[in-house]
């Protein structure tokens, strides 16, 4: 007897007790309110995306049909949020899947921005997702059209006699002419080629900072930067994909994208001046395929 | 013949009412201790019958807009009119997303897979922001901003919104600023991508700021 009134009274307790509590929160975390800050931000694109910019020599016609000026890997991590732009100047000797031996800057010529892809597949190894392509007409459209660029050119310069380029060391604010002749500028640098795909690859890190800083101020930045690019550029990259890519670039920070220029030396392959990549070019490839940034 | 009643003997009777005793002492006691513990205080709200019945807080009115944003030149009126017809959408997406996060928290889960990407629904979900007791709660401003890219189709956007909520009784204070991205693959806009910024900020009047 004693025995069932115990059991009753147990079972009871435990009844009264639980029961108001089931499929309530436990309330010493979810009673108060989220007062303490919170910072989170998600982007749809995972792992490491690799992506070819390609500045054409095309002025009119059929810029498959040109020569490359312009030749950058952009390489990005989505969990490091790190980014890399590795440069190759144009003339770089290299092997051209079904082609021999050329400057790599014929690859474009003779087979367009997907020859082009492969060829730098395979000199390092990177997978290349998506490649956009940009001309003269072009490039000066797109800084136009996103109110010019500001970034800091290194030298004092005067390339009247080449691309037109005439600037000032120190910071400049680009107007779409000026940034396309800097772009081109090589004569008056002691580097030339080489200078100049180093130029580009700032001028890109730029154009990244520039949009770092429009998108934090206003979100929707991000379409007048895909409107501009795709008015005057082409690429293989679906407006789903552009649109994505755009938002993983408005959050990478400038502070974390870092440019390097392929090492190479001078020399000649008969009469033409050409550079040649130096093996000390695979430990880059293979930190940046590894990594996703340099 | 044996007899099946159904009162049951004097001392059955005794064994109950001692339980019961015991059972009322011991749910009393249960109560009261949980009742007093402190950061429990908000376990109450909405138990009660007399407490379900309180009215809602009032929220502050949406401040809400849509436009074409993004067009490189003259944006058509073809295309003015496409972001006009999702304007409502738009709307129903935002409003419904922070109903969830500042009104209503119990529809969070069902709203995030109606309105996110499943991805983005489940980092939204990891971000814990928004209030988790709206009964104390209440928001005094609301403000979304919507950037329709006019051009293909009408199916991508980019939403800035902002949130100020104050607890009622209390001085403290809240900002929840977000930006959302959207897409729409089909006929329903779905948040891809977010970034969300929320924080408490200092007492009206206060000086120095908190947090």
């Amino acid at each position: 007897m004693i025995k069932r009134t115990a059991a009753l009274v147990a079972f009871l307790v435990a009844v009264c007790t639980i029961v108001p509590l089931v499929g309530r929160p436990l309330p010493t975390q979810a009673a108060a309110p989220t007062m303490g800050r919170v910072h989170k931000s998600f982007q749809p694109n995972k792992g490491k995306i690799f992506v070819l910019a390609i500045g054409n020599d095309a002025r009119s016609g059929n810029p498959d049909r040109s020569l490359a000026d312009a030749i950058h890997i952009i390489g990005i991590n989505t969990r490091t949020m790190k980014a890399g732009i590795l440069n190759f100047p144009r003339d770089s000797w290299v092997s051209i899947p079904g082609q021999g031996s050329a400057k790599i800057n014929e690859a474009l010529f003779r087979g367009g921005p997907d020859l082009l892809a492969r060829t730098l597949e395979n000199l390092t190894g990177i997978r290349i997702d998506y490649w956009v392509m940009v001309g003269f007409e072009g490039f000066q459209g797109i800084i136009e059209d996103l109110g010019g660029m500001r970034m800091r050119i290194p030298v004092a310069h005067n390339d009247t006699g080449g691309s037109g380029s005439i600037l000032r060391a120190g910071y400049q604010h680009l107007k779409g002419y000026q940034a396309l002749a800097y772009a081109r500028a090589r004569k008056s640098f002691s580097g030339g080629d080489v200078a100049r795909t180093t130029h580009q690859g700032d001028m890109l890190k730029a154009l990244v900072s520039k949009l770092n800083s429009e998108s934090a101020a206003d979100a929707s930045t991000l379409l007048r930067w895909i409107a501009a690019t795709q008015k005057h550029a082409r690429f293989d990259v679906t407006a789903d994909d552009m649109f994505r890519l755009g938002i993983l670039a408005t959050q990478v920070s400038p502070k974390k994208v870092r440019t390097a220029t392929v090492p190479v030396s001078l020399g000649f392959v008969g009469a033409a001046s050409v550079v040649f990549i130096s093996p000390g070019a695979s430990s880059i490839y293979e930190r940046f395929r590894k990594n996703g940034s340099l | 013949m044996r007899r099946v009643g159904i009162v049951a003997p004097v001392e059955k009777r005794a064994g109950v009412a001692i339980a019961a005793a015991l059972t009322l002492a011991v749910t009393l006691t249960v109560g009261l201790a949980l009742a007093s513990q402190p950061g429990r205080r908000f376990l109450s709200h909405g138990l009660g019958a007399a407490e379900q019945e309180t009215p809602p807080l009032p929220q502050a009115r949406w401040k809400f807009s849509a436009r074409p944003a993004g067009g490189i030149g003259r944006i058509t009126k073809q295309q003015s009119r496409d972001v006009l017809q999702q304007r409502s959408a738009l709307r129903a997406t935002v409003t419904s997303i922070y109903d969830a996060l500042f009104v209503r928290p119990t529809e969070l889960g069902a709203v995030l897979r109606n309105n996110f990407t499943p991805p983005a629904a489940r980092s939204f979900k990891q971000a814990e922001a928004g209030v988790a007791v709206p009964e104390v709660t209440r928001t005094v401003y609301r403000r979304a901003d919507v950037a329709v890219q006019p051009s293909y189709g009408v199916r991508r956007a980019v939403a800035s919104v902002a949130v100020r909520a104050v607890e009622v009784g209390k001085q403290q204070r809240m900002l929840h600023r977000a930006t959302l991205w959207l897409e729409r693959p089909k006929d329903t806009w779905k948040v891809v991508a977010f970034e969300v910024v929320q924080e408490p900020v200092a007492p009206r009047g206060a000086k120095g700021k908190t947090g």
